[in-house]
This record gives C-alpha cells, sequence and structure tokens, in this order.
C-alpha cells in the first residue's frame, strides 16, 4: 500500500517536472534577460532541476524513515 | 609540451587504475566488498558522462546554448521511475541471469536467437561509433595539449589513440573477463569506474571555477560581456525553429539511454548489488549530472568571448587554461576527460563483447552440434578466449572507425545518432515488461524496421555530409526520387534531422511491434517468459516452479552438462543449494526434477546466454510439446494456490485474533463471577450483622420480663435502629440492582441548583450542627435551570455529604460545597478536611465490586453501595462523578450533569 503510494508521488513529480522543462512552459524562461547577471533560461532550468533533485530525495527520505518506524 | 609528459601521464594513470582495481578486487575476495555500498552504484552510473559530456557540451553550448543540457535533464527525468522500471528489470535479469540488454530481450521473447543477434548487430552499430569518438576525444586533446596538429594522423606509429586503445584493452580483459560467468560482479572494474567518476567530476569543476572566477572576476561578468555582443546571444536563449522540438526528442532520448545504452545496462543492473541502492541512486546521480553541468555554460561563453575560433570548441577546457599560461591546469583538465573517455571504453567494451560471445558467437556453435560435442568440457576456456578477443575486435574496429571516419564527426552528433540506436530497443523492452501479449515477431519485426530507418534518416545525411555520399540525395533523394529523401521522408518535412529520424524509426518500431502482436499469435515458451517477466514480483521466490517444462532429463546428462561450463566444485555447490531450496534429494532418482532443468538452464545462460542456455539444455534432455493453453493453465493453477495460501494465512491469523479476543472476554466474565461472589457474600454478611444483633436484643427482651424499664427503653431503639440499617441496605442492593438492570426510570423536573443543594443540606441540618461542623454553600449566582430527577439528585447529594461528615474530624470539620455552570454543564463540588483517600483505592471508590476487599481491613460506616449507586445515577443524567483526594488532608468529590443531558442506556425514554 505504502509502496504504491511512493511510487505514485514519484510519478507525479516526473509528470510536474516534464510539464515544467518542455515547452510551452519553458518559454517563460527563454528570454534574453538576465538574473543577477545569469541568462534567465539558466536559472530556470538549473533552478527546477535542483527543486526536482530536492523532491526525489525528500520523498524517499520520507518513506526509509517511515520504514525503519514501522 | 613534451608529448613524453602527456602519453607518461596518460599511462601512469592507467596503472594508478589497475592498482584501485587489484586492490578492490583483493578486498572483495577477504569479504571488505567496496561495491555493496550505494555511493559507489551511484557513481558508477555516472558513466553515462563520457567525453562528450566533458568535451562535447561545451562545444555544443558554444554552438546552441543551454541545448546542450538536454542529454542530462532527460536521464534526470527517468529517475522516478528508477523504483518501477530498473528495479523490475534488474529483478528479471538477477532471477534468470541475463547479463546484457540483448540477452534480455531474446529471453523474454522465448529466447529466441535471431532477437539477441539482432539487438547485438544494433548495438555494434550504435556503439562502435560512439566508442571511435571517445578515442578520437583522448587523441585530440592529446593533440591540444602538445600542439601537434590533428591532420598528421597517417603515422601509426605516432597515434596516441592506438596506445591508449591497447592499454585500455589490456584493462578490460584483466577485470572485466575475470569468470565465465557474465553475471558475476566485477569488484575491481566498478570500483575504477567509480574513481574515476569522481576524478572528472573534480577535474570538471576546478577548471569551471578557474574560468569563472580567475579567468573572468565571476560567471555574471562573463554573461554580462556575453550579452553585450548580439553574435553570441544564442548563448542567452534556445534559438532556431526547431529548437523545442530538438529539446524535446533528446530529453525523451536520453529517458531511455540511461537504461538502454549497454554501458548503463552493464552498470544499473548486472552489477547492481542490492534494489535498494536505487533509493540514494535516485537523486545522487542526477546531482552529480547537476554538478557536472554546472559550469558547461560559463566555460563555452568564456571560451567564445576569450578564443571565439581561434579553438576548437569541443577543446575550450584545453585551450583556455593553456592560452592563459597554465600548463599544469591543462594537464589536470586532460586527465579529467581521459578518465571519462576511458570509464565509458571500458565498460561499454565489456557490454558489447559479452553480447558478441553470448549472443552472436555461442548460439552459432551451440547450433552446430557435432561440433560443439567435440570441444566438450574446453567450450569453457573458449568462451572466455572468445569474449577477450572480441574486446580487441570492438576496440580495434573502434580504432578503425576513429581513423576512417571518425574525423568527420562531432562528439555529440555522433553521440546522439547513438542514442537513436539504442533508443530501438525500448517498445520490445518497456513493452515486454508490462504487455504480456508482445511477441517474438513484434519485437523482430519493429526492431528491423526501425533499425533500418534509424540508419536511413540518421547515419545516412551524416555519412553525406562527409562527402562519401552524393549531396544530391539530400536535396532530391536518392537517384532522384524526393519522396525517399533522407531528412524528409515521404515528404515529411518542419522537423529537424533527429526529430525526424526519430520520429520515423520509432513511430514504425512501436507500430510493427504492436501490429505483428496482435496479428500473430505467440508460442508457449514465450508466453511462459512473457508472465515470468511481467509479473516477476510474484514468481522471484520460485522462478524454478514457474518455467513449465514437461519431458524426460536424467541427472547425469545435466551434471555433466553442468560441469562443462561451470567446473566441478561450482557445479556441486549449485547443485547443494538446488537440493536446500526445494527440499528434495537430487541423488535419490537418476531422472531430474523438472524444475531442476529451469535451474540448470539459468545456471548456463549466467554463462553462455539464454539462447544459447535453451540449445545446450534441450540437446540433452527429451523435451515434449507443450500448448499454450496447457502453460497457462498451468501457471494459472499455481498462482490460485499462491493465492488460496495466502487467503489461508489470512484466515488462520483472523482466527487467532478471534480465539485471542474469546479468550480476553472468558476471562473477564470469570473474574465478573468472582466479584459477582465476592458481592453476595459482603452483601449476606451485611445483612448478617444487624439481624444478629436484632435477633440476640429480641432474646434478651423476651428472657426477662422484668428488666428496668429504661433499659428495656435502650435494648427497644437499638432494636429498631439495626431493623432501620438493615431494611435501608436492603432498599440499596434493591437501587443498585434495577440501576444495574437498566430499569430505573428518572422523573425529570426543572429545578434550580440552588433549591437542590438546599434541600440536601437542610435533611442533614441536624447531624450537621450536632457534629459541630462548619457548612460553606458557595453557589454561582442566575445559574440555567437544571432537568433533573429531584429525588435522585438529592441522593447523591445527601450521600456524598454523609459520607463528608462521616470523615471529618470530631473537631473543627469543615465541609464546602460548591456549584458552577460552564460551557454546557454543570459542575457540583463536596470537599471535606476528612482523612482522605488512599491514592491506590481511588479508582476503586466507585466500584461496588472493588468495595468488598477492603472493608474487612478499613471498615466503612455504611454499606459501601452508597457510591456506586450515586455514580449510576450521575450516569444515568449523562454525567459523570469523580474524587480528587489527599490522604491527611481532605478529598473533593465532583460531578457533572450535562444541560442537554443524553443519558446513557435505554432509561432515556421520559422525556
Amino acid at each position: 500500500m505504502r509502496e504504491r503510494r511512493t511510487i505514485q508521488q514519484l510519478l507525479v513529480v516526473l509528470l510536474f517536472f516534464l510539464a515544467a522543462s518542455q515547452f510551452p512552459l519553458l518559454g517563460i524562461f527563454n528570454k534574453k534577460v538576465l538574473v543577477g547577471g545569469f541568462p534567465l533560461l539558466y536559472v530556470g532550468l538549473f533552478g527546477l532541476w535542483a527543486l526536482f533533485i530536492l523532491a526525489i530525495g525528500f520523498l524517499l527520505r520520507r518513506r526509509q524513515k517511515r520504514e525503519e518506524e514501522a | 609540451m613534451s608529448s613524453w609528459l602527456v602519453l607518461g601521464l596518460s599511462f601512469g594513470y592507467l596503472f594508478l587504475l589497475f592498482g584501485l582495481a587489484f586492490w578492490a578486487e583483493k578486498r572483495g575476495k577477504s569479504g571488505h566488498s567496496l561495491v555493496s555500498n550505494p555511493y559507489v552504484y551511484a557513481l558508477s552510473l555516472a558513466v553515462y558522462c563520457t567525453a562528450w559530456t566533458y568535451y562535447g557540451s561545451v562545444g555544443r553550448a558554444a554552438a546552441g546554448g543551454m541545448q546542450f543540457l538536454a542529454v542530462y535533464t532527460g536521464a534526470s527525468l527517468m529517475m522516478p521511475l528508477f523504483w518501477t522500471v530498473l528495479r523490475k528489470i534488474i529483478r528479471v535479469s538477477k532471477v534468470q541471469r541475463l547479463s546484457t540488454i540483448a540477452d534480455f530481450i531474446s529471453s523474454r521473447y522465448g529466447k529466441n536467437i535471431s532477437l539477441g543477434m539482432l539487438v547485438t548487430v544494433v548495438c555494434l552499430f550504435g556503439i562502435i561509433p560512439y566508442i571511435s569518438i571517445q578515442l578520437k576525444a583522448i587523441a585530440s586533446s592529446f593533440e591540444v595539449l602538445t600542439g601537434t596538429s590533428a591532420g598528421d594522423g597517417s603515422d601509426f606509429v605516432h597515434d596516441t589513440a592506438l596506445y591508449i586503445a591497447i592499454g585500455l584493452g589490456v584493462f578490460t580483459i584483466l577485470f572485466g573477463t575475470r569468470s565465465v560467468e557474465t553475471t558475476e560482479r566485477h569488484e575491481g572494474l566498478v570500483t575504477a569506474i567509480a574513481a574515476e567518476s569522481i576524478i572528472k567530476l573534480v577535474a570538471f569543476l576546478t577548471i569551471g571555477i578557474y574560468v569563472c572566477f580567475v579567468l573572468f572576476e565571476s560567471p555574471a561578468a562573463i554573461f554580462e560581456q556575453v550579452a553585450a555582443r548580439d553574435t553570441l546571444s544564442h548563448l542567452l536563449v534556445l534559438q532556431g525553429d526547431f529548437a523545442y522540438g530538438e529539446w524535446f526528442w533528446v530529453n525523451v532520448l536520453s529517458m531511455g539511454a540511461v537504461i538502454l545504452l549497454p554501458r548503463q545496462f552493464q552498470v544499473a543492473v548486472v552489477e547492481n548489488v542490492n534494489e535498494k541502492h536505487l533509493f540514494k541512486a535516485m537523486w545522487l546521480f542526477p546531482l552529480y549530472l547537476f554538478l557536472i553541468n554546472l559550469f558547461v555554460l560559463p566555460i563555452a561563453a568564456g571560451g567564445s568571448l576569450v578564443l571565439g575560433s581561434m579553438a576548437d570548441a569541443d577543446t575550450y577546457v584545453l585551450a583556455l587554461p593553456l592560452a592563459a599560461g597554465e600548463p599544469a591546469l591543462a594537464l589536470f583538465t586532460y586527465i579529467g576527460g581521459f578518465s571519462a573517455a576511458t570509464s565509458m571504453i571500458i565498460v561499454s567494451t565489456i557490454a558489447i563483447s559479452t553480447m558478441v560471445s553470448n549472443n552472436l558467437f555461442m548460439p552459432l556453435l551451440a547450433g552446430i552440434e557435432p561440433l560443439s560435442k567435440r570441444l566438450g568440457s574446453r567450450l569453457s576456456p573458449l568462451l572466455l578466449g572468445v569474449r577477450r578477443a572480441a574486446i580487441v575486435g570492438v576496440l580495434l574496429l573502434a580504432y578503425v572507425y576513429y581513423r576512417g571516419v571518425g574525423e568527420y564527426y562531432s562528439l555529440v552528433s555522433i553521440g546522439l545518432i547513438s542514442f537513436a540506436a539504442v533508443g530501438q530497443f525500448a517498445p520490445a523492452m518497456i513493452g515486454g515488461l508490462y504487455w504480456k501479449s508482445g511477441t517474438r515477431l513484434g519485437a523482430i519485426l519493429g526492431l528491423s524496421v526501425g533499425f533500418v530507418l534509424w540508419a536511413y534518416t540518421l547515419v545516412i545525411p551524416g555519412v553525406i555530409g562527409a562527402d562519401l555520399l552524393p549531396a544530391s540525395w539530400l536535396t532530391d533523394g536518392p537517384m532522384g526520387l524526393g519522396w525517399l529523401r533522407p531528412t524528409s521522408l515521404l515528404g515529411v518535412e518542419g522537423l529537424d534531422t533527429l526529430s525526424h529520424g526519430l520520429f520515423w524509426s520509432l513511430g514504425s518500431n512501436l507500430l510493427f511491434y504492436i501490429g505483428a502482436s496482435f496479428v500473430w499469435a505467440q508460442g508457449s515458451k514465450e508466453r511462459n517468459q512473457a508472465e515470468v517477466f511481467v509479473d516477476i514480483f510474484r514468481y522471484s521466490t520460485v522462478y524454478e516452479s514457474s518455467i513449465v517444462w514437461k519431458g524426460t532429463a536424467y541427472m547425469p546428462d545435466l551434471r555433466s552438462l553442468l560441469e562443462q561450463f561451470l567446473g566441478k566444485s561450482r557445479t556441486r555447490k549449485a547443485l547443494l543449494e538446488f537440493e536446500k531450496k526445494y527440499k528434495i534429494d537430487l541423488n535419490s532418482s537418476q531422472l531430474a526434477d523438472p524444475r531442476l532443468v529451469t535451474y540448470a538452464e539459468k545456471l548456463l545462460a549466467g554463462v553462455i546466454g539464454t539462447a544459447s542456455a535453451r540449445i545446450m539444455v534441450a540437446r540433452v534432455v527429451k523435451e515434449e510439446e507443450i500448448s499454450l493453453e496447457e502453460v497457462l493453465n498451468i501457471l494459472r493453477e499455481s498462482q490460485q494456490l499462491l493465492l488460496v495460501n495466502k487467503e489461508l494465512r489470512q484466515k488462520s491469523t483472523a482466527l487467532q485474533k478471534a480465539t485471542q479476543e474469546l479468550s480476553a472476554a472468558n476471562d473477564k466474565l470469570q473474574r465478573q463471577d468472582e466479584l459477582k461472589d465476592e458481592f453476595l457474600y459482603t452483601v449476606t454478611h451485611e445483612l448478617r450483622t444487624p439481624l444478629t444483633s436484632i435477633r440476640a436484643l429480641g432474646e434478651i427482651v423476651h428472657d426477662n420480663p422484668d428488666m428496668e424499664p429504661e433499659q428495656r427503653e435502650h435494648f427497644l431503639a437499638t432494636l429498631v435502629k439495626e431493623t432501620e440499617r438493615l431494611s435501608r441496605l436492603i432498599s440499596q442492593v434493591l437501587d443498585l440492582e434495577q440501576y444495574e438492570s437498566g430499569k430505573q426510570q428518572l422523573q425529570r423536573s426543572d429545578c434550580t441548583a440552588e433549591e437542590l443543594v438546599n434541600e440536601s443540606v437542610e435533611a442533614l441540618q441536624q447531624l450537621l450542627s450536632e457534629k459541630g461542623i462548619r457548612l460553606d454553600v458557595a453557589l454561582q449566582p442566575d445559574m440555567p435551570l437544571l432537568s433533573v430527577d429531584r429525588d435522585r439528585f438529592t441522593q447523591v447529594m445527601v450521600n456524598l455529604l454523609g459520607n463528608a461528615i462521616k470523615f471529618v474530624p470530631a473537631e473543627g470539620g469543615r465541609i464546602q460545597v460548591s456549584a458552577y455552570y460552564l460551557d454546557g454543564d454543570f459542575k457540583f463540588n463536596v470537599s471535606d478536611n476528612g482523612r482522605g483517600i488512599d491514592p491506590e483505592l481511588q479508582p476503586f471508590i466507585f466500584d461496588k465490586f472493588f468495595q468488598a476487599p477492603h472493608q474487612t481491613k478499613r471498615k466503612p460506616k455504611g454499606s459501601g453501595l452508597g457510591l456506586a449507586i450515586c455514580q449510576r445515577i450521575v450516569a444515568l443524567h449523562g454525567g459523570s462523578i469523580w474524587v480528587e483526594s489527599q490522604p491527611g488532608k481532605g478529598s473533593r468529590f465532583s460531578f457533572t450533569i450535562p444541560r442537554n443531558s443524553i443519558s446513557h442506556g435505554p432509561e432515556s425514554t421520559d422525556r
């Protein structure tokens, strides 16, 4: 049961970031603007990517903790 | 820089790698494995980052900005699916002892030889160019460092790539073919790969930091200069008509490649020690990709600013420190790139050589019966020889390719074409894992069509670009047939070359796979494998019984077949394991158990591949044809058996639980029965005491007619008192019985709290003044009306007050009565300064049954039923009663009555 839940949560993470990292949403970042000296696209993509890694890490960590408790 | 220095350093590095691998193998043998740890696993996955990442990304970023990143974001996007898809692949491969992707696909579709060969051929065509560009990267980085020109490669003796290829061949043979069992882990190799991953990351971060903070003031300074130049704006945004399409397709392609590339399959599946390592790898691996890509764009931008077109953008990481006069840094960067290239070459070569030996060579050899019979026990060493030859062959082919055509390509274009080649495995692979009806024919057709279209739409344009075919093919089509143009097949326009090629190859592949699977049915063997693959998590522990096999097999035949490939001691050990797992004695009969046939086949598959294992086993046993229906029936039965077992287990636990509950209920009943006995005993005892004194007094009065009138008066008064006590006791017992049985009804009426308290106090007024007790009454003014049974309520108050009177000290006794209304509840308190109640007894004082055992110890001046009755009356009103007390200081009894009282039990009918 918990197994299935984690799999579903991971799937949601995948779908969200897949949508966010592709056209048309990617167009939001694809502008010739510098943010704090960095290109907006660079900041956007690496920011999304960092969030993505954090989300997976968070989900798996929580799962592991629950497993230890059980 | 001197060539000898760079060459010496390269080989010095290789020797260090050898040493590390040796050391790791030694540790592994002594039981201190370095490999069984999730960090090493995650690092070994980073073999994904090759020279393409190291040099090519910068080159691609210099030309197309962030477009380079799709290869790594795509791979990262696959991570959430690792736990479902990759874990399933790992489980299947461990259970069936599959060691390459060719073996995997061939096994799924009925251990088919031609499918295994087809996959191997696709890999050879797809991956050898990829290996060759790694050699090219090493050679060209060598040239940049030493300053020799790229054009004079005609001299083999002075070609570094050749020496490097030889060195890597030796390494791969030494650490990649230690055992004939391909499923055995390569500890030394994996450790070396993990170490190389660290080196390439550190080297790349170093050069990134150098460019950003030493060469320039900060990355922001680089980008501001870039923004000021119109010619460099492609570094800041994705440009061109196809930018988004290409971005999407490369993402998708990379999602597949991170599992389907032979080297990824090798490190992620074959070298996986523990499925749980995936947990860490799922976020560590994308983190690695994130870090190694962080400085790519700044370096590309910095390189474009400083060097422009003076150097090939692929070599900016070397050219930048060289131009700035930092040869040592350039050398360090070179080693990083060297490690990226070598790790890819080593792992890819192992994976491909295993495919070549097990899916190309062995099935051919095993297929020729007289030949394989004549070779007999020499087959096993021959197999190792073949695998080593294949390693040399693969490296040689890669080298030849590099010398011949590789010069024309950039790192990235070849890399993406390789990705597209292995992407063709996706339908057969993913379909095979989740769709039972996918058939062999579908897989063969889909893969063949996909492969041909891949070659035509993706390889041919490159070949044309290298002037090996007439350029008119691109514009007018071959032989003037316009609809055959490789970059717009059938006139499909509006896509870049990669998207166009993928659309055609993957699309047709999928279509043929699904279409053919619907048109032509599966064979029984194939169906059996499909069931096991798709439901692997159900079958993995009982794999041998999940393969349906019918026929006659003899123990000695199977044993000698196993000994041929595994050797005597390994065979004995394996058979012992089997005996232990299934609890049977193999020596009891000459006939072999059907499960043993499957087991032997599986063991052999780990050595010679599944298809060849099938042939070899089929040769020593006599098999009977089984129909598809039979297979399905047997599987269904075994499934149902499993299910029934599970249900039985569930039922037995439910039964156990019920038994426990029953025995608990029984215990409770028994205890209540005991308490009832005790109560009866106490009640009769209590009844007898006054009865005895009544009788004695009566007899005295009866026997002494001439007694003093005063004395007679006294005796008679006592007699009356005792009779009263007796009748009170009896009425209390009856009362209690009524409450217990639920017969008691409340006669509710509206009264004020003041009335009720005063009424109770008045009843005891005389007693209070007799004993000289001070009574304080504190009532909250203007309380709402209570709806209670007046008499019953007074009974509670009187009882509590009576108790207080009994226990207060003879001198200076004080009692306080208070009442207030809060949040829908009336609360009444009766406190005294008596001797208090022992905390241990407090929980029991409202319990009529628990009163009994303590009565003899501390005999109260009452029946011991008063508080029990109080509690039942309060409960009947829907409230609760409790006591707070400290021995020696006094007690406070409190009870609540809810205003909108919902009384408990069936007796609340009087409203």
